[in-house]
């Protein structure tokens, strides 16, 4: 499982990205949130409020620029913030990281099915950018410093199709 | 006569819930039964590998009459099957709804009652007087970022098909 080569992390700006998400995974709060919000501060704005997920993704739709997949993977390998995430209506909803680096292949974790007594590999089927993500769910795949990818978090190509991506606009 | 009335309210009031309880039909995975070789012979070919495991749950409308059929593979069977305290994920076919005839009415999201991770309960509703219930709620429990969350499918009488709400 080679990772694709992403052109090399070298700004500085790639690196305070990095460093940003990994100082937000350490911190361990658990909250999708929180960890993203830790991220916007430390690149965007010290002062930016605290929103939680459904929040959050009600204030990128309105004010930040919605940018696809591939796009946000670019701009994160620039040093840029890019949120990721899904509104659950009635629930909590994630947010996540676009972390820079290569892609790499999503699953490779593995998970236990109670009920068929067994522990399920998830095995990848397609590369995505890496993703800070944390949660205080069971979920593995919803918890990365950039070991993950985008994909995790939601586990599924058909929870993955409602997730959107913003950036500050500029 | 305080205690007289109140329990003649009551009996009043629990008659009329009663004659008014609309007919609804939860889906109980312990009464699916194994398909049978017709039953499997209605379903795609990517089901093959999933024949062995597969159940069909009747579908009880008023009077007990067996409306639909709901037929799924059964991960818990699947997985039990396979060798070893570990085994591959796989993308299991979604459970899929036929009338008694064997006519294809419609896809669930999910095979049920689990396609794990997610657990998904079915219930079946408003039969409004007709032959098929007109609503299905289903109730997902989702450990991943997508979470616990509401679906309705609806009965659609010009393609005679169930189909996801808002879609």
């Amino acid at each position: 499982m080679t990772p694709i080569m992403a052109p090399e992390a070298t700004t500085t700006a790639t690196a305070a990205l990095k460093k940003a998400c990994d100082e937000a995974y350490l911190k361990g709060t658990g909250s999708c949130s929180n960890a993203v919000w830790e991220v916007i501060k430390a690149m965007n704005n010290a002062q930016e409020p605290y929103r939680v997920a459904n929040v959050l993704m009600d204030h990128m739709s309105a004010n930040w620029k919605s940018v696809e997949l591939e796009e946000g993977y670019n701009l994160a390998n620039q040093g840029i913030v890019v949120v990721g995430g899904t509104k659950v209506e009635q629930g909590n909803g994630h947010v996540i990281v676009i972390y820079p680096g290569a892609k790499k292949l999503n699953g490779g974790y593995m998970y236990f099915y109670k009920k068929g007594n067994k522990d399920l590999m998830l095995n990848g089927t397609k590369l995505y950018p890496l993703c800070l993500s944390t949660s205080m769910g069971k979920w593995p795949g919803a918890n990365s410093s950039g070991d993950k990818t985008v994909w995790d978090p939601w586990g599924s190509d058909k929870g993955f199709e409602g997730v959107k991506f913003f950036t500050p606009k500029a | 006569m305080g205690t007289m009335y109140k329990i003649c309210a009551i009996l009043a009031l629990a008659f009329t819930l009663n004659a008014e309880a609309p007919h609804s039909f939860k889906v109980n995975a312990s009464q699916c039964r194994t398909a049978t070789p017709g039953e499997i012979k209605w379903l795609p070919v990517e089901w093959a590998p999933f024949s062995a495991f597969t159940r069909a749950c009747p579908v009880l409308g008023p009077g007990k009459r067996k409306d639909l059929l709901l037929i799924t593979p059964s991960a818990e069977n699947y997985y039990k099957h396979q060798p070893g305290t570990q085994a591959n994920a796989v993308k299991l076919p979604a459970a899929r709804l036929y009338l008694p005839g064997g006519r294809f009415c419609g896809t669930l999201p999910y095979a049920f009652p689990d396609d794990p991770p997610l657990e998904m309960s079915v219930r079946f509703s408003e039969w409004r007087g007709g032959s098929v219930p007109t609503k299905i709620d289903l109730e997902i429990s989702d450990p991943t970022a997508s979470g616990d969350r509401r679906m309705v499918m609806l009965w659609d009488p010009a393609t005679q098909m169930y189909q996801e709400k808002n879609k």
